[in-house]
């Protein structure tokens, strides 16, 4: 059985390589980044859109890229301060990563810091009146619902963000 | 049918424990459930791909007094249909892929806990 051999030298293709995992890794970060804020921006604007009665909670929104803050929907909100409970109707975004940034793989997260903001994603009538989405437009699960409508356009964001880097 | 109704029938034909308006519910749940009952119904994220192919979300509740029967009623119904393909009488249902699974939620008013999860029913 004849045999056909080839060799070649691939020396400078590794160098190639290293050059453009670099600024893979940066676009892929900065892509990640936008699509993110894209990402809170869409759950806090489009329907379902995250109920809104004091806008306590959808202003107290945080997205991170790995262990750091990229941003907060702090200021896409106008928070409407009640005389009743006055204390509980601020803002409180997160700083942090609760749980850590996801060890060395690139990841993406955001937070809805509200102890009640699960009840009221999964439309659970529990402690809290989940059912009575006061605001038009809002409703349960203005999070993954997201994920599922828009993914793709997420990922269109990074690949827009990595040919531009390069 | 609706997909709800096919999902309600399927968990009524597969799993004794659970029987349609009796503690099993489309949509909503009446005000005088019983303390283990059941609800199905359509959130939002679904979505049509330009394949035609459809995507359904479908949530599962699942309520009880007890905290650790709660879950596992909860988890056999997820094994039921979670990740699985085909299912007979859910019309052009291929597959049921889990967006999550059960989680505990809360207590409701009345005190039962309540156990939630989220399936995505891709059909054409």
């Amino acid at each position: 059985m004849p045999k056909i051999s080839i060799e070649g030298d691939t020396e400078h293709l590794k160098a190639k390589f290293a050059t453009h995992k670099l600024w893979f890794q940066k676009g892929l970060k900065a892509g990640l980044e936008v699509a993110m804020v894209q990402f809170m921006d869409d759950c806090i604007n489009t329907v379902p859109r995250c109920p809104q009665k004091t806008g306590a909670m959808a202003a107290s929104h945080s997205v991170f890229v790995g262990s750091k803050l990229v941003a907060t929907s702090e200021g896409m909100v106008t928070v409407v301060n009640s005389s009743r409970r006055k204390e509980k109707r601020v803002p409180t975004p997160a700083t942090t990563v609760p749980g850590g940034a996801g060890g060395w793989m690139l990841t993406g997260t955001l937070v809805v810091n509200k102890p009640y903001a699960v009840p009221v994603h999964e439309g659970i009538a529990g402690r809290y009146p989940a059912k009575n989405y006061t605001l038009p437009g809002s409703g349960p699960k203005w999070v993954s619902s997201k994920l599922i409508a828009y993914g793709d356009k997420y990922l269109k964001l990074m690949a827009s963000a990595v040919r531009k880097m390069k | 049918m609706s997909l709800v109704e096919d999902v309600a029938d399927y968990i009524e034909s597969k799993l004794s424990a659970w029987e349609v308006d009796t503690n099993l519910f489309m949509s909503d749940e009446p005000n005088d459930s019983p303390d283990k009952c059941l609800v199905v119904r359509i959130v939002p994220g679904s979505r049509d791909t330009e394949s035609m192919l459809k995507m359904r979300s479908v949530q599962i509740i699942v309520k009880n007094i007890a905290p650790v029967t709660c879950e596992e009623d909860a988890e056999e119904v997820y094994n039921l249909l979670a990740n699985k393909p085909g299912f007979d009488g859910i019309s052009n249902v291929f597959y049921c892929e889990s967006t999550n699974a059960p989680f505990p939620v809360d207590q409701d008013d009345r005190g039962r806990w309540v156990f939630v999860f989220t399936l995505l029913f891709k059909k054409l």
